[in-house]
């Protein structure tokens, strides 16, 4: 089953003990009157592939570029093995970016490129070393399946050709931390799933620690050990991928993360991990985050929870509205008497049919309704 | 799509228009006869032999090409260092300093020429060739600043913090990523500032005291007599510039040979 909270914190506990762990602590960021972030803490365990996961303008890239040094933190500390970096200007932090939008030096060759990290600060002089750094350019060519490319230009590269030479680029000088703004959002469909399969690939083969950055829930669900999940500066929640899915732990996460139907409800008593509720009239029983007892609270019910059943045992019943095809199941959603319910159906049931459903007792999370939480809906 | 032929031909008369004198005076120059008139009397290269003889156009040739080394290189560093801060240091101050940096687009340069020297008498500064460049570089700078400008915003801030992330400081970022991607940029501008200060004459006028230039020369000696070695004279003043821009050519294809794929800043986003 899922990771207990308390478990949960001792696991990123033992993470940040470990050596050659990256650590944010307590770091604000603000420019002008905008606070991109807001006492953020996080812990980057050794050799994971890390998710930084938000929507656009939650803070998520200005936590990547105060990690690189491209940024000053307002507050808070940046820790790499237990000291402070945040006197250490970019170059000197073995930390390396691959960019979203590539970045490559357009006046240089891809070899060039490639080599550039191990040229600087005058490390790229006398014949033994341009043999070894001609070497390391070959062995990161074929890492990265760009073998015969070496004398092209950047403006002669494919995106997918370019986003390999800057991820090349970015690992030849080994880094610690390899830190990934948003690599595939400029390439095509097609190609950020080849990319995707890629970046784990050579995450595993070479053990670099990666931190992804990324507004693509399906990107970090599937491709991260461990998801940062931000929202408006804050972190609202550390977990892997699935935790993060089964228990979101805020209505922001449970509306960020997957598809699932938001009910509004009322909070009655709460027993231990679960709570009862009531949702126009129905009472069952959900796991209980965080609400006020008599208050009011919305009820997440992931599609896969709900099931059609025979009138009998049915919690209760609704017409269809829409059913969209998925491949493997149909998608239905459909009007209840207690809100927009969205569930899977393993053959087609045509729109304007009634139908009976129910759902495991507790496969509810009952959330305190925010603002926008209040009504009723699915997404 | 092709032009209807009476644009074909009022094209090819402005054209006529803008290149027969050039074309009438080189021709004069290689006349052998000592009138500026037609029929052409033979083809000699006595003109040129006179104008090169003559101790006066020698000076004047060296003055100003000196000058217009120095303005060109002078504007190349001043007007690479303003746009730095121009474009990477924005505030409002600097917003104000770049609006005031191109106002002397605006001055005419009659106005520029008699304010200098009302300002170097004022001083007690002797007139040179000294006070010739600054007020050739006073003049030039805005339009250098321009062009800087308007290539240094075209290159990506984030190919400098690439260069940073990897592991190379400010002076070396700026010495392989950015100025290499300046390069062409400041070429031109240096171009145009030797081409400017080449055969300017206005400012000149004003503050360069007992030292002549070429074009100071040339309307000097016009005043005295017309013959074909003025003709002469201004093949030179043609063909000066023409030798420069060769030359700014030949230096940027090396440089462009040594680092392919110039121009394309931004980093390869072909897709």
């Amino acid at each position: 089953m899922n990771a207990s909270p308390k478990e949960f914190a001792e696991s990123q506990a033992l993470a940040s003990a470990r050596a050659e762990s990256v650590s944010v602590v307590g770091v604000t960021k603000r420019f002008g009157s905008v606070v991109a972030l807001s006492d953020v803490s996080l812990s980057i365990p050794e050799g994971s592939f890390f998710g930084l996961l938000g929507p656009s303008g939650c803070g998520k890239t200005t936590l990547l570029r105060i990690l690189a040094g491209l940024e000053r933190p307002d507050g808070g500390d940046v820790l790499f093995n237990g000291k402070s970096i945040l006197g250490t200007p970019p170059e000197r932090r073995p930390f390396n970016i691959c960019f979203q939008r590539y970045a490559l030096f357009p006046h240089l060759t891809v070899r060039e490129n490639i080599a550039f990290g191990l040229t600087t600060r005058g490390r790229g002089r006398g014949r033994r070393r341009r043999q070894e750094i001609a070497q390391r350019v070959d062995d990161m060519l074929s890492l990265v399946g760009l073998e015969g490319l070496g004398e092209r230009s950047p403006s002669q590269l494919s995106g997918g050709q370019a986003q390999r030479v800057g991820l090349s680029r970015a690992l030849i000088n080994q880094p610690r931390l390899l830190l990934l703004d948003e690599p595939l959002s400029a390439l095509d469909r097609n190609v950020r799933n080849v990319m995707r399969e890629e970046l784990l690939r050579i995450q595993q083969e070479l053990g670099t620690t990666f931190l992804l950055v990324t507004h693509d829930q399906d990107e970090a669900l599937s491709m991260s050990s461990e998801v940062a999940l931000m929202n408006q500066g804050r972190i609202e929640q550390v977990a892997d991928p699935e935790t993060l899915y089964q228990r979101p732990a805020t209505l922001f996460a449970a509306r960020f993360i997957g598809a699932g139907s938001f009910l509004a409800a009322r909070a009655h008593r709460c027993e231990g991990e679960h709570v009862s509720v009531e949702v126009a009239g129905a009472r069952f029983r959900a796991l209980d985050a965080g609400v006020v007892e008599g208050s009011a609270a919305t009820v997440l019910l992931r599609p896969e929870e709900i099931r059609i059943v025979t009138e009998g045992e049915s919690r209760t019943s609704g017409i269809v509205e829409t059913s969209a095809f998925l491949g493997s199941s149909y998608e239905l959603t459909i009007t209840t008497p207690l809100g927009a319910l969205r569930l899977r159906s393993p053959q087609p049931i045509p729109p304007g049919a009634s139908i009976a459903i129910g759902w495991e007792e507790t496969a509810g999370i009952c959330y305190p309704s925010d603002d926008s939480g209040g009504r009723a809906d699915a997404t | 799509m092709r032009f209807p032929r009476p644009l074909v031909l009022v094209v090819g008369a402005l054209i006529a228009f803008l290149y027969a004198p050039v074309a009438v005076a080189v021709v004069f120059a290689f006349n052998s006869g000592s009138t500026l008139s037609v029929p052409l009397q033979g083809l000699s290269l006595r003109w040129f032999r006179a104008v090169l003889a003559d101790p006066g156009f020698r000076d004047a040739l060296t003055n100003s090409l000196l000058v217009a080394v120095v303005t060109a290189g002078g504007t190349a560093l001043i007007g690479t260092a303003s746009a730095f801060v121009i474009v990477r240091r924005r505030s409002r101050p600097v917003a104000a300093l770049e609006g005031f940096s191109r106002l002397p687009v605006m001055l005419p340069p009659l106005l520029i020429g008699a304010s200098l020297l009302t300002t170097i008498a004022a001083s007690g500064v002797a007139l040179s060739l000294m006070t010739v460049t600054v007020g050739h570089l006073v003049y030039v700078i805005p339009y250098v600043v321009v062009v800087v400008v308007a290539r240094l915003r075209s290159v990506d801030l984030e190919l400098e913090q690439a260069a940073r992330d990897l592991g190379a400081g400010p002076l070396e970022t700026f010495r392989r990523v950015t100025l290499p991607l300046l390069t062409p940029a400041v070429l031109g501008a240096a171009m145009l500032a030797f081409a400017f200060s080449f055969d300017e004459i206005l400012i000149t006028t004003f503050t360069s005291g007992l030292d002549s230039t070429l074009p100071m020369f040339i309307v000097s000696k016009m005043r005295r007599t017309i013959d074909p070695s003025i003709n002469a004279v201004a093949t030179v003043l043609l063909l000066v510039p023409w030798i420069a821009l060769a030359l700014a050519l030949v230096t940027t294809r090396r440089s462009i040979a040594r680092a392919p794929a110039p121009g394309s800043a931004g980093g390869g986003e072909s897709a």
